[in-house]
Formats: C-alpha cells, sequence, structure tokens
C-alpha cells in the first residue's frame, strides 16, 4: 500500500525544527523583559528618566561625551509649563503632595521644588518613589540634579517632610513640547512586596 | 474499501470497540474531528450562557441581578471560552476532518498526539469554569474577574481564578501548539502524490498560515502569564513598577499574541469561504495564488501591528503612527481577498442552500468589521472609541460575523459529508436569517453606545444609554435562542434524514467529494494521484 | 468510492438565468457603492 509514496518524508526532522520554534518564541517573550527596558531607556519611551545616569553622561560616559559641546545655556526665547503629582502605592500609609503645582521654565534653567511627604501611621517605614515623565519624548531631555527619589526615605511615626528636587529641561527639548508632566509613585519598601500567597492580615 | 496492513498512522488491526473507551482511545481524524466539533459547540452554549446573563444584567440601568464582581467574572470567562474553547477547537476540528480528505491522506500524521491534544481541552474548560462553582460553596472569590487580557497590576492582584485561568491558559496553549505541529506536519509530508503547495486547497493553506502564527505567538502568551504567575507567587518584579518592571510591559506581550490570534481565528474560515462560494456559484474560485499570497501578507503583518490595542497607554508619536499605518495596511490583503470572493460569485449561476446564505452573510458583516476596523486604526479617533461599546461591536463583527458564522457556513457544508445525511434546509434558512437579524439587533446598538461614551466593561450605566441597551438584549436573546435551531438540525441530522450523496454539492471540486458519505473509517489508504 | 454525478436540480435555462441575474446583482452593487462614494464626496464636513 506504500508504493505511492517513494521513501517518506522525515516527519521527525519537521517537528524537531517546529518544537524550536515553539521553545524559540518562549525564550522571545522573557527577553523582551531586559529589550523593553533597554528600548524605554534609550529612546524615553514610557516616561522612563535618565536621572542619575543622564548626569554621568555629562561628565562624559566612558570618555565619550567629553568632546562634544558644552550645551547653550538657558534658552529664554521659549517657556516650558512643568506639572508636578504623585501618588502613594496602597499598602503605603503616607501622604504626599507637592508644594509646587506647576512652574514655568526656560529650557536649561535649574529649578527647585519640594514635595511635603508625611507618614500617617505610628511606626517607622521606608519608602522609594519611581518617577514618571509624560510625554515620553521629553523624558530624556528632563534631567533630575538632586531628587528625593534617587535614594530611599525613612519617616519616622507621624513625621512629615520637605523633599526636594532639582532639575533642568535640557535645551535639546523638542520645541513642540510646551507641557510636561512629572509624577511620582512612592512605594513601601517595608517587608518588601508581599506575594498574594504571602498576604498577611493587617 | 480494502483492508490496509500498515499506513503511518499504524492503527489498522485495532479491534473496534464501542462506547466511551473508543473515544478516550481513538487516533482516528474523523473520530478526534468530531470530538473536537462536539465539545466546540457545547462551550459555544455554555459562553453564550454567560453572556446572556451579562446582557440581562445590561437591560436597565442599575443592578438587578448581580454583584459587579460576578459581572467582571462572567464578561471575562465568556470571552476566554468563546475564544480558546468554541472558536478555536471549531477551526481545529474542521482541520481535523478534513484536511486528511482534502490532501488526500490516510490521516493526520501523529495520531497520537492527536488524540492527547484533544483530551487536554476538557480539563482545561474544567480548570476556567471551575472557580464559579467553588465559590458557591464559598471557597476563594470566584472565576478571573480581570476581563480576558489580564492586565497586570489587576491581574496581579486578582483573587484564585486567575490562578486558575492561568493554568488553563497554559493547558489550552499546549494542546493548540500540538494541533498547530501536527497540521504543519500533516500538510508538508503527507500530500498525495502530485499535489503541490500551489495545489493545495485554500482551506489546508489558511490553516497552515494559522498554524504558524499559534506556534510563533501562543508560546509569548505562555510566557507572559508564567510572568504573572511568578509575579503573584513567587516574588519577582516583571510587572510591578515598585520591583523596577512595568506593567505596561505586559500589555506589549499580551497583544503581541492577541492581535495575530484574531487572524488564527478567521483564517481557517477565510480558507474554507471560497470553496463554498466556488461550490454554489458552479464556478472555479476567482484568484486562488492572489488568496494564498494574501493570506501569507497578513500573517507576516499581523504580529507587527500589536501595539494599536493600547493607544492610550501612552506612546511617543513616531510609534503611534507607525502602528497606524502598520494596521492599515492589513486592509490592503484583506481587500484583495474579498475582492477575490466577490469576483467568485460575479456571473456564476449562484444558488443559495444554508452554507452560501451564510457565506454571503459572512461577506457583508465581516466587511463591517473591517470597515469599522479602519476607524480604531487611526490613532485620532481612537482615543475617543478606545475601550467603549464600538470596540465591543467592532470585534463582535469581527468574531461573531466572522469566526462563529463561517464556522456555521463550514458546519452547513461538511456536515452532509460527515454524518451522510442531508440537514433540514429549511430550519438552516431559518436559522440563518433569525441570526443575522438578532445579531445586528444587538450590535447595531452598541455601535451608537459606543460613539455616545458608553464604556464596556461596565455593570451599571448612565440613564441615556437604556433604549440601546434594552434593544441590544433582546437582540442577544433571540441570537441565543436562534442558536438552539442549530444545535437541534446538527442533531437531527446525526440521527438520520435524506441521504447524502458523495459529492453532496452538485458542482463541488476536491478530494474529499471523491469519497463516500460519510467516508469510510479509513479513509485514502491508498493515496489518489494529482495530475 | 462512489462518485456517481449528482442529478441537477436546475435546468440549464435555469442556470443561464441565475448567472445572469448574479451579473445584474453585481452591476447595481457596483452603481450602488459608487453612487454612496461621490454622496460621500458631496458632504460638506
Amino acid at each position: 500500500m506504500e508504493q505511492a509514496r517513494t521513501a517518506p518524508p522525515s516527519h521527525n526532522r519537521l517537528i524537531g525544527r517546529l518544537l524550536l520554534l515553539v521553545a524559540g518564541a518562549f525564550v522571545f517573550a522573557f527577553a523582551m523583559v531586559p529589550l523593553y527596558d533597554v528600548l524605554c531607556q534609550v529612546t524615553g519611551f514610557n516616561g522612563k528618566t535618565g536621572g542619575q545616569e543622564t548626569i554621568r553622561d555629562n561628565f562624559g560616559f566612558g570618555g565619550l561625551k567629553t568632546a562634544t559641546a558644552p550645551e547653550p545655556a538657558v534658552d529664554l526665547t521659549r517657556s516650558v509649563r512643568v506639572e508636578f503629582t504623585g501618588t502613594v502605592m496602597p499598602g503605603l500609609p503616607w501622604d504626599m503632595r507637592p508644594l509646587t503645582l506647576s512652574l514655568d521654565v526656560h529650557p536649561g534653567e535649574l529649578q527647585q521644588v519640594t514635595y511635603l511627604v508625611r507618614n500617617t501611621s505610628n511606626r517607622s517605614i521606608t519608602g522609594q518613589a519611581v518617577p514618571s515623565v509624560t510625554p515620553g519624548q521629553a523624558a530624556q531631555h528632563f534631567e533630575k540634579i538632586e531628587c528625593f527619589c534617587f535614594e530611599q526615605q525613612t519617616l519616622g511615626p507621624g513625621e512629615a517632610r520637605e523633599m526636594p528636587l532639582a532639575f533642568i529641561v535640557k535645551p535639546a527639548v523638542d520645541r513642540s513640547i510646551s507641557h510636561i508632566t512629572l509624577s511620582y509613585a512612592f512605594f513601601g519598601l517595608e517587608g518588601q512586596r508581599q506575594t498574594l500567597t504571602s498576604r498577611e492580615v493587617p | 474499501m480494502s483492508i490496509a496492513t500498515t499506513h503511518p498512522g499504524g492503527h489498522a488491526a485495532e479491534p473496534y470497540q464501542g462506547g466511551l473507551r473508543r473515544w478516550l482511545t481513538t487516533t482516528n481524524h474523523k473520530d478526534i474531528g468530531t470530538m473536537y466539533m462536539m465539545f466546540s459547540l457545547i462551550m459555544f452554549f455554555v459562553g453564550g450562557l454567560m453572556i446572556l446573563a451579562v446582557r440581562a444584567e445590561l437591560f436597565q440601568p442599575g443592578l438587578q441581578l448581580m454583584k459587579p464582581e460576578f459581572f467582571n467574572q462572567l464578561i471575562g470567562i465568556h470571552a476566554l471560552v468563546m475564544i480558546f474553547a468554541a472558536l478555536m477547537p471549531a477551526a481545529t476540528g474542521f482541520a481535523n476532518w478534513m484536511i486528511p480528505l482534502m490532501i488526500g491522506a490516510p490521516d493526520m500524521a501523529l495520531p497520537r498526539l492527536n488524540n492527547w491534544g484533544f483530551w487536554l481541552l476538557p480539563p482545561a474548560a474544567i480548570l476556567l469554569t471551575l472557580p464559579f462553582t467553588l465559590a458557591l460553596f464559598g471557597i476563594g472569590d470566584g472565576a478571573l474577574a480581570t476581563g480576558w487580557t489580564f492586565y497586570a497590576p489587576l491581574s496581579v492582584q486578582g483573587g484564585m481564578g486567575v490562578d486558575f485561568a492561568i493554568l488553563a491558559v497554559h493547558i489550552l496553549g499546549i494542546s493548540s501548539i500540538m494541533g498547530s505541529i501536527n497540521i504543519i506536519v500533516t500538510i508538508f509530508n503527507m500530500r498525495a502524490p502530485g499535489m503541490t503547495m500551489m495545489k493545495l486547497p485554500l482551506f489546508a493553506w489558511g490553516w497552515l498560515i494559522t498554524a504558524f502564527l499559534l506556534i510563533a505567538t501562543l508560546p509569548v502568551l505562555a510566557g507572559a502569564v508564567t510572568m504573572l504567575l511568578t509575579d503573584r507567587h513567587f516574588g519577582t518584579h516583571f510587572f510591578d513598577a515598585a520591583g523596577g518592571g512595568d506593567p505596561i510591559l505586559f500589555q506589549h506581550l499580551f497583544w503581541f499574541f492577541g492581535h495575530p490570534e484574531v487572524y488564527i481565528l478567521l483564517l481557517p474560515v477565510w480558507g474554507l469561504m471560497p470553496h463554498v462560494l466556488a461550490t454554489f456559484s458552479r464556478k472555479p474560485t476567482y484568484g486562488y495564488k492572489a488568496q494564498v499570497y494574501s493570506f501569507i501578507a497578513i500573517g507576516l503583518l499581523s504580529v507587527v501591528v500589536w501595539a494599536h490595542h493600547f493607544f492610550t497607554a501612552g506612546m511617543p508619536v513616531p510609534a503611534l503612527i507607525y502602528f497606524m499605518f502598520s494596521t492599515m495596511a492589513i486592509s490592503l490583503p484583506l481587500a484583495v481577498l474579498f475582492f477575490c470572493w466577490i469576483a467568485t460569485m460575479w456571473k456564476g449561476a449562484m444558488s443559495f442552500e444554508t452554507p452560501m446564505l451564510f457565506a454571503i452573510g459572512f461577506i457583508v458583516l465581516f466587511g463591517i468589521a473591517g470597515l469599522t476596523g479602519l476607524i480604531l486604526a487611526d490613532v485620532a479617533a481612537d482615543a475617543q472609541y478606545h475601550h467603549s461599546y464600538f470596540v465591543v461591536a467592532h470585534f463582535h463583527y469581527a468574531l461573531f460575523a466572522g469566526g462563529i458564522m463561517g464556522v456555521m457556513t463550514g458546519v452547513y457544508y461538511w456536515l452532509p459529508k460527515w454524518t451522510g445525511h442531508m440537514y433540514c434546509e429549511k430550519l438552516g434558512k431559518l436559522h440563518f436569517w433569525l441570526t443575522v437579524f438578532s445579531f445586528n439587533l444587538t450590535f447595531i446598538p452598541q455601535f451608537f453606545l459606543g460613539l455616545a461614551g458608553m464604556p464596556r466593561r461596565i455593570p451599571d450605566y448612565a440613564l441615556q444609554f437604556a433604549e440601546f441597551n434594552a434593544i441590544s438584549t433582546v437582540g442577544a436573546f433571540i441570537l441565543g435562542l436562534s442558536q438552539l435551531i442549530f444545535a437541534w438540525n446538527i442533531w437531527i441530522t446525526v440521527r438520520g434524514g435524506k441521504k447524502a450523496e458523495g459529492r453532496v454539492w452538485e458542482s463541488a471540486e476536491g478530494l474529499e467529494w471523491e469519497l463516500s458519505s460519510p467516508p469510510p473509517h479509513h479513509s485514502w489508504e491508498t493515496q489518489p494521484v494529482i495530475k | 468510492m462512489n462518485a456517481e454525478p449528482t442529478p441537477s436540480a436546475f435546468s440549464d435555462d435555469d442556470l443561464r438565468r441565475r448567472r445572469a441575474a448574479a451579473r445584474r446583482l453585481g452591476w447595481l452593487l457596483a452603481a450602488f457603492v459608487l453612487g454612496l462614494y461621490l454622496i460621500g464626496l458631496l458632504i460638506k464636513r
């Protein structure tokens, strides 16, 4: 009955190749994690700011950048409105609000604002602020010189603290950008994040 | 038929078994195809009942029948059941039954894998719906309540229904991947001598592209839900901003699978349409090559357009523009398909048996899905329509009128071949007209609701949306009830009815019509030779 | 493998009539779509 087919094609080799494709796609999903992060850092997608690394850039990353011309000074011909906002993530009994809601700045100008953060509980808690800048294209030109988000902050029971932030909107920012929103999300670090299985009754 | 001694399936010598044992252990492509179709039909009604409960709640503003938490569970599980347990198994059932018959192969290439692939489905369906039952007994807080998209961080915080759904998706994914490998190997290695790739029936071509898409994208979904699982239970931070992760990453991963999934569901239907249209127009298929190339083009484009599902999540303008234009570019090969379908009917001696009615209904309604899809692909317009009922109406035109009605086309077309009996033409036509009428009655109002600003996935709504919601609910109930005619028609066709000829439709072309109806248990043991 | 030809349900005349009807309907639909397109051009936004 097999005479119709000369040398039946090998199923196993084809199956092997297809399984390789499956494995490749699965690995691709996990490779997206670092790739996506790199993409966001490079392009400013998703509002990831340069933060401290930008400062390091200015001193020359591996000496490569020292040769480039210094950035032009303050661009007085235009201004950008920077708006400040902040949220405290669930599980952290803190309050936060910016003391300056918005500010018109000339690109290149050094500015300083403060956030008021208060611990509403009666124990000492450590938190970490994560910044995000909108629109994404502005993120890479938003340089933080000093920021409470650079390190973890510990607040004692009921303690309130003014937290400073110094920044420059770099003159290289596109002229089409007239508004920038800076948002902070404060996360609690105490006991680290709890998974659902380890969740305790508060 | 002659008694085969050996063939690639290697099951010829098995003694006939009746009862449950037969279905549990069968490796016959026809038996497995039947099981897929039956499973799909049952889950179609399960998913339908869920959404009828939803529509009943939405009949009036205010909360009458259920708590919002339960409402949220119903919509998400409805979608997962319809996509993974109704539409995909129906397509796989078609493939199992028809591809070996159409390409002159004695069976699928990997019959044991085939059996396993099917029997993974019922446990997965149980996993998906079990949390509903458990919640009745006070265990857990019900099924997945995030909508079918599992968006983080909501899904990271959700109850144990999310874990059930994650495991169900894993199992369904494994089953689909095994099915896809089987179909690719069958098409590549087991075609009748002389059947070159460019003589392959279009149905097999459509399924081939679907199978490759499944293999390329389902593992990405499996990876994404695995990350979700480890985020939930093992302290990783893939999607948790506090730990340096990113919730938007989940949307990218999900839709990298999710968009091709639309074409995974539709390509088998697009492959089947030319067969039906050519048969009832009594003309050869128009533009075979153009359709094959369109399938390939759509398959390739579908994996590079995913981010149009979350334009509003925040993206730089160049990315928005790229995803907008690449999405719109898909309408070009799709327009080629539409043109070929219409040109096949052009000047044909058309007759309007039930499969033809469903095919024409498919073309008209699926056209509306395509046109409304273009509106949603527009970045500027999408800002308003995103997450509104406009989107709900759009994808039901794509997946009900495109997917489910396409499957019904195939069922009516091939049911006489499978059972050896003609279905009841009167009931078939009644089913068609009721379905088309009530489908439009259900979903046209939802376009208007979306344009007026009603968001999707809410159990309650503002008063000004009341009339359209009431109309939509009435339509949904007629739509649901008319599917009982479909089930009844299938039942009486299986039990008896007018004897069907081998060539069921007088001008049907293809190897499957050379066999008797129903075909012998083992067919094409001697492969036909194609000239 | 019993592939007896199915007795045709339609006479040759009937088939010819159906072909002509399909062609007429095709032109009608084309004219309708063209009409919609022209109306769209004329609408002032």
